[in-house]
């Protein structure tokens, strides 16, 4: 059974379109600089809908990390895997994957960037792996 | 202590079962009848319902009304609560808060879940574009994110955890009703299977089929009802606490909103809580209770944990019925397993695990882990004698 394919809305295509561009983009409050994660109808702290799509650096820390054991369908056959929380030097907590690193090398406050994997020919995943 | 107008006057509890085979109707229909027996209350003399929301029931826009027209119920106040874990406390607070406005007299609190036997959800929002593809282990792998958070800022330890998971155990043991009540030592603690690294196995609950139905009224009307009221002194909720930070501290909870005004309204302080029945979906939202509510300090936190006795001639009796974690989750119906046990344990009917002096007992709820956050709703609730 293949990894769930997510399902882009008007409000989410933009990153989606991005992410197949290997870029990643995030909404900015252009009335209070707040950057808003995940893709919102309105800025996370203001409730302004003055937002734009901006490419960020895809450089962040990870925050926390558990590595998966029991897996949900569609990932058995990754286990063990590491799904984390990453702060992006832009302010926001991303749920994502680390990849490119074995399990037990993860650690708090390590520093990750961003990589894209295929999730079929249409899209792609932003995950983090160790920053060189 | 506080306001004591609003009292719990019945309750029923379901037996829990793991694929029960049983409908969610079926279910709502024991526990209604269940609680109005117990109440000696005719159906009509029931003029509120608050329906909880269910995994198995409410994947469909007119749940509550569903449940209503089953019980073949005619209210003159209807309301559905979805804030998940949190939602057997909320219903409640609401109906309090709609008998205190004269809208109902006497409301039926109806929580019931057979997620085991036919599981209905689907989850929207974000979850399925910014969550499911990298697949966590449901609620467990999102916890495990936040207790590797608080085992890091705070000190927790697997131990700690560990002997929360123990008291439960041990209680559960006094309880007929509960479905995990096999000995747990440190050491098979320690040996459970990692379902998320850090989380354990026995960190986590195991859904099952069942939950219950209280009468939530006025103390005038109680009065004909039961010569064991048990009063609801106070309660504070809130809701997606920091939820304009894009990356907030996760071990900073609701709890630390929602704990001062439950206590303040009741005229209390957490020192004079005698029993204390925390949601458990996971050992580490009950440690973490246990500083939020201020039954001790972030700081002090570990220390607390090694020191205190919860056991149920302890200095604080914790989850006395075994909680969730050794009960079982009903599903969406699980803040009721908290609920209806410190009703009991208030009223003297725990029988083996009754404890001397429950008065004032705190019941909590928290529901809906989020994303690479903690929970969306935290609710605090005394109720006393």
């Amino acid at each position: 059974m293949p990894r769930p394919i997510p399902k882009p809305t008007n409000i989410t295509k933009q990153f989606w379109e991005a992410a197949k561009q290997n870029k990643l983009v995030i909404q900015y409050c252009k009335d209070c600089g707040t950057y808003t994660w995940y893709p919102r109808p309105v800025c996370m702290k203001c409730m302004s809908r003055n937002l734009e799509w901006r490419e960020v650096s895809g450089k962040g820390k990870v925050y926390s990390y558990t590595i998966t054991y029991t897996a949900p369908k569609g990932f058995e056959e990754y286990v063990p895997y590491v799904v984390a929380s990453i702060d992006l030097e832009e302010g926001v907590r991303l749920l994502s994957n680390i990849v490119d690193c074995k399990p037990e090398e993860v650690k708090v406050g390590m520093d990750v960037e961003v990589t894209f994997i295929d999730l079929n020919e249409e899209m792609k995943l932003p995950v983090f792996k160790p920053s060189k | 202590m506080g306001k004591r107008d609003i009292v719990i006057a019945a309750y029923y509890e379901t037996k829990y079962a793991r694929r029960s085979g049983r409908s969610v109707y079926d279910l709502a229909g024991e526990a209604a009848s269940g609680v109005l027996k117990n109440a000696g209350l005719k159906k009509d003399e029931v003029d509120g319902l608050a329906v909880l929301t269910a995994f198995s029931g409410a994947n469909e826009p007119f749940w509550s009304v569903r449940v209503c027209e089953a019980l073949g119920m005619s209210p003159r106040w209807l309301q559905m609560v979805d804030v998940g874990g949190a939602s057997a406390v909320a219903a409640v607070a609401r109906a309090a808060e709609a008998i205190r406005d004269g809208r109902a007299e006497v409301v039926m609190v109806l929580g019931v879940d057979s997620p085991t036997t036919e599981w209905n959800t689907v989850y929207k929002g974000y979850r399925a574009e910014f969550e499911e593809p990298y697949g966590p282990m449901g609620p467990p792998g999102l916890f495990a994110l936040f207790q590797r958070r608080v085992m890091m800022e705070l000190g927790i330890t697997e131990r700690h955890l560990g002997k929360i998971a123990i008291t439960q155990r041990n209680h559960a043991r006094l309880n007929p009703n509960a479905l995990l009540r096999d000995e747990m030592t440190m050491e098979s603690y320690l040996n459970s299977r990692m379902i998320s690294e850090p989380l354990r196995l026995f960190d986590c609950v195991m859904f099952c089929d069942g939950g219950g139905a209280l009468i939530v009224t006025t103390a005038e009307r109680a009065e004909s009802i039961t010569d064991k009221p048990v009063y609801v002194l106070g309660w504070g909720e809130f809701h997606n606490f920091n939820g304009s930070d894009p990356a907030p501290d996760v071990t900073q909870t609701g709890f630390q909103a929602a704990a001062p005004p439950a206590f303040k309204e009741a005229e209390i302080s957490p020192d004079d809580v005698k029993t204390f029945q925390p949601y458990d979906d996971f050992t580490v939202a009950v440690a973490m209770q246990l500083a939020e509510c201020g039954f001790t300090t972030r700081e002090e936190l570990p220390r607390y944990i090694e020191e205190t006795d919860f056991s149920i001639k302890g200095d604080l009796p914790l989850n006395t019925g075994g909680g969730q974690l050794s009960v079982g989750q009903p599903g969406l119906a699980g803040g009721m397993v908290n609920l209806i046990e410190g009703v009991r344990q208030l009223r003297g009917e725990a029988g083996e695990r009754q404890v001397k002096d429950a008065n004032p007992t705190v019941v909590t709820g928290l529901g809906v882990v989020t994303l690479a956050r903690n929970w969306h709703s935290s609710i605090v609730m005394v109720l006393g004698r």
